[in-house]
């Protein structure tokens, strides 16, 4: 049998890939996509259930999910399994990684917040100093950010935010309910920014109804399921990626599959420990390094909201340090607020018949706050390879070291006092207000480690998320951030691996890859 | 034929000689018949008591307790008693990994010392105003006491086992504000 040679192959079905796929495809590129998980059946795989038909009541399986606050036990079954798919971290320092293997990723179940990034992000050095700049500043993505909003069509207000640029939304013109509007007034008065939430609307954005749909209507686009990649091989000849090793995760059976061009889109730390164990892309070094997320604190403060009743929220842009360093922290960091909701009774300090007449008494006057804060991208965040310990494939796992720093400790203090004060000024009685941050990962929005840079020798990726090392292998997902700033990661990703699609159209088309 | 005669006539047959002509028969496959119906079952908490495992007696009945306690029957609906919170308690903290089994065992264990330091009794013989006292912690939102990470857990997890309960569920679906007690329930994915 002989075996072909595909034009691109790209490893991943989620965000970054699938817009690769759709982009790439869409210009008559014939493409081959490997991805870890199977493909969802939702007749087949899901039903509905009362939670008391569940094994535990609706608990959950006992210690399944140790990293995984965000499944449940109607989700369980989701969520990759730490058994199959283990990794380490130093004893005192957990990293919750959270990982979904299906076709469509992550974004089978994403929170669709999707919000721009600014050049106060990809010019962050040029304004305090601290890191490096992006190889590329607003003005190069934006073009792509104007195509992937109505991909998933997001939804939003247009405000004029320098600091979080409008985009090509859906208008969300929904009114403000008494406590959201009390809530936006008190915050005017601050000097702090709101805006309505900007989030991908439809029968749930994902991958794979807003996305991998085009690129499979053209007829050029081949999935391949339940495929683990190895490792990406090279020519001994001319150092080019030629394809790559993969296992079939039902089977264990292997297959090579060449391609001339190989584009990794596999999540933020896949895709690094992928390079690494492939020894591929770092003579910089640098791979693995500047490890970042974005902390949360959830429900940072806690209220009800007297005499008023009312749903709805919003969302604060970052504030700080934008015109002026007016804080002991650099950077920033923003919130959602929202309302409507009753308060938790872990939050009322009472038990028995008073809980009960409380909690009916404050029925739909709950508001809370939640902070997204930058992280600083820091060499001595990293991951690399733990040899000693490999997956159910046989594959070496990731050991992962991060921690927060200072500055994110400074800043996830500033958001709680802040919150707080807005609440009050706005009549809002506080049950519990607090600044404990989720631990490094859990937020799931894991960047950098193979991030971009003009210099190859402290970046690992050029300006159009290729590699400095091999021409013909690009990485178009979170890894390739070199800063995230407050804003879910996801619009990014997708305008970034739209933008380094083109270039390898361009290319192709030249000859040139 | 004698039957001797017949054994050894059987027995002489080749193997390939006994196989019919005719395929043998495909198993029915189900799926091929869009009427098959399915079959309608039920979880065992409709119909059964679960078995204590993990609580000592002394510790099991503080935990009924604090459950009647904590969450008692309102408005019609079925408090943790009735909803065999403590039962399921007692089967799920004993499947979990630590430190939710020590953090439970050490939290009964306090709550009887201290009752029967204060009042003489097993915390389940108190009256309600005498475990209102030993309880007092987490009425207190700033709590520094050595009991309350215990009580505010077992808060939590009795509310919880309580709501998520078939008798409460049932219930509430009699109410005039029915709960959608229903979600879509993922099964594994390969």
């Amino acid at each position: 049998m002989t075996q072909r040679t595909y034009d691109v192959l790209i490893i991943g079905s989620g965000a970054s890939g699938a817009t690769a796929a759709r982009q790439l495809t869409r210009k008559g590129i014939h493409c081959l996509m490997l991805d870890a998980g199977p493909g969802l059946d939702y007749s087949r795989h899901r039903e509905l259930k009362k939670v008391y038909t569940l094994p535990y009541r609706g608990f959950g399986t006992p210690g399944r999910f140790p990293h995984v606050t965000q499944a449940d036990e109607y989700t369980e079954n989701v969520w990759a399994d730490e058994k199959q798919n283990p990794y380490t971290y130093p004893k005192d320092d957990p990293y919750y990684w959270v990982r979904i293997r299906l076709i469509g990723g992550k974004t089978n179940f994403w929170g669709r917040a999707s919000w721009r990034l600014s050049n106060y992000e990809f010019k962050g050095k040029d304004h305090d100093g601290f890191g490096e700049n992006w190889p590329i500043e607003y003005d190069d993505l934006a073009p792509y950010y104007d195509q992937v909003e109505p991909m998933l069509r997001v939804a939003g207000r247009r405000e004029g935010f320098p600091q979080l640029p409008d985009g090509i939304f859906i208008e969300d013109t929904s009114p403000d309910s008494e406590p959201v509007q009390r809530f936006i007034n008190a915050a005017q008065k601050r000097g702090v920014p709101t805006t309505k939430s900007r989030v991908a609307t439809g029968q749930r954005a994902s991958s794979v109804n807003r996305i991998l749909p085009d690129a499979l209507e053209t007829g050029k686009l081949q999935i391949v399921s339940n495929a683990v990649v190895r490792q990406i091989t090279t020519d001994r000849n001319t150092g080019l990626a030629n394809g790559v090793l993969f296992i079939d995760t039902r089977s264990k059976q292997e297959f090579h599959v060449k391609a001339r061009i190989v584009i990794v889109g596999a999540s933020t730390l896949e895709s690094t420990r992928l390079l690494l164990n492939s020894g591929l892309a770092n003579s910089s070094g640098v791979l693995g390094h500047y490890l970042f997320d974005q902390f949360y604190v959830k429900n940072v403060v806690s209220c009800i909201v007297p005499g008023a009743r009312g749903s709805g929220g919003g969302y604060i842009p970052r504030f700080r340090n934008l015109a002026k360093k007016e804080k002991d922290f650099i950077r920033g960091y923003a919130m959602d607020f929202g309302g409507g909701g009753s308060p938790s009774p872990e939050h009322l300090p009472l038990y028995g018949e008073d809980l009960f007449k409380k909690m009916e008494e404050l029925q739909g006057t709950g508001f809370s706050l939640t902070t997204m804060g930058e992280v600083l991208p820091r060499r001595e965040n990293f991951v690399a390879i733990n040899k000693s310990v490999t997956d159910a494939w046989g594959i070496p796992a990731l050991h992962i070291t991060a921690k927060y720093s200072q500055n994110e400790f400074a800043m996830a203090k500033d958001s709680m006092n802040t919150a707080a004060e807005i609440c009050h000024d706005a009549g809002f009685q506080i049950l519990e207000k607090h600044w404990q941050m989720v631990p490094p990962g859990e937020s799931i929005h894991e960047l950098g480690t193979c991030r971009m840079g003009a210099d190859p020798k402290t970046s690992v990726l050029n300006k159009w998320n290729q590699t400095h090392d091999i021409k013909n292998l690009f990485v178009v997902d979170g890894s390739s951030f070199v800063s995230g700033g407050s804003q879910n990661p996801t619009l990014t990703v997708c305008a970034l691996s739209m933008r380094a699609s083109d270039y390898i159209a361009a290319q192709m088309q030249k000859g040139d890859l | 034929m004698n039957r001797r005669s017949l054994l050894q006539s059987i027995v002489a047959i080749p193997a390939a000689a006994a196989v019919p002509d005719t395929p043998p028969p495909q198993p029915q496959l189900l799926q091929t018949n869009p009427e098959t119906p399915t079959t309608p079952v039920i979880p065992p908490v409709e119909t059964a008591k679960s078995l204590r495992r993990t609580f000592a007696p002394d510790q099991f009945y503080a935990l009924t307790r604090l459950g009647e306690i904590m969450v008692p029957p309102y408005n019609g609906l079925p408090g943790a008693a009735e909803a065999g919170a403590a039962e399921f308690l007692d089967f799920y903290i004993g499947a979990s990994p630590q430190p939710l089994p020590d953090l439970y065992r050490s939290g009964l264990d306090t709550l009887n010392h201290l009752s029967q330091s204060k009042f003489g009794q097993t915390f389940t013989n108190i009256s309600l105003d005498q475990a209102n006292i030993l309880l007092a912690p987490i009425r207190d939102p700033a709590s520094k006491d050595d009991l309350t990470p215990f009580l505010r857990t077992a808060k939590s997890d009795l509310l919880r086992a309580t709501v998520n309960s078939h008798p409460y569920i049932e219930a509430v679906s009699q109410t005039r504000r029915p709960r959608n007690a229903s979600k879509y329930f993922w099964y594994p994915i390969t």
